[in-house]
């Protein structure tokens, strides 16, 4: 989660948001959540499970269109 | 309630000394949209409640901690706490998720990105927006 802040407190392009699973159990299932931490970008679910900080930002790259 | 113990209140009052400028937190309280029951302790969580109490004994840990209360009549995914502006969490940051929510507050607290320059270069270069929603619970 905190990979997230900071990508998002770095970048005006990128916005990030917490969502407590159990509370919001609809919008979790809607997304296909069965296990956290779940990230969904872009309203679509992109990875599963927790990464270094390398990975997490190669993973934005690539929704951002920046990497292949 | 009291969600923070006296151990856990000193180690955060000390995590807090680091905030190198204020830290506006804005707590958004409401109706749920799609209600959901959650019993701990033998009795049903108020999730606005409990946040609420949460942050107001955060806010008592730091001077730079400044808490702004709102209440709507409109459902939604609530309650709703936006850090600096930027940072929302969505629910209750209770059991292992209050380390986010204190994490947001250290890392909105710095003056410089803990990032490290590659990975600020690499932001630095995107070209679309990246909307991040990242999906979590209390264990």
């Amino acid at each position: 989660m905190l990979l997230a802040f900071r990508c998002a407190l770095a970048s005006e392009r990128v916005t990030a948001a917490a969502v407590e699973a159990t509370e919001f159990s609809v919008a979790a299932d809607h997304h296909g959540v069965v296990s956290v931490p779940a990230i969904v970008a872009n309203d679509r679910l992109a990875w599963v499970g927790s990464v270094p900080e390398t990975a997490f930002v190669a993973h934005i790259s690539r929704i951002a269109g920046t990497l292949p | 309630m009291n969600p923070l113990g006296e151990h856990e209140r000193a180690a955060i009052r000390e995590v807090f000394t680091d905030l190198e400028k204020d830290v506006p937190i804005l707590l958004e309280l409401g109706p749920e949209k799609e209600p959901v029951t959650v019993l701990a302790g033998g009795r049903e969580i108020d999730f606005g409640d409990e946040t609420k109490t949460l942050l107001e004994q955060l806010a008592e840990l730091s001077d730079r901690i400044d808490l702004t209360v709102t209440e709507t009549d409109l459902p939604g995914q609530w309650p709703k706490t936006t850090v600096a502006g930027a940072l929302v969490y969505r629910g209750l940051p209770w059991g292992y998720e209050l380390t986010a929510i204190v994490g947001a507050i250290v890392e909105a607290g710095r003056t410089a990105s803990s990032l490290t320059p590659a990975s600020l270069e690499t932001l630095a270069s995107l070209e679309r927006d990246v909307a991040l929603e990242v999906y979590v619970t209390p264990t």
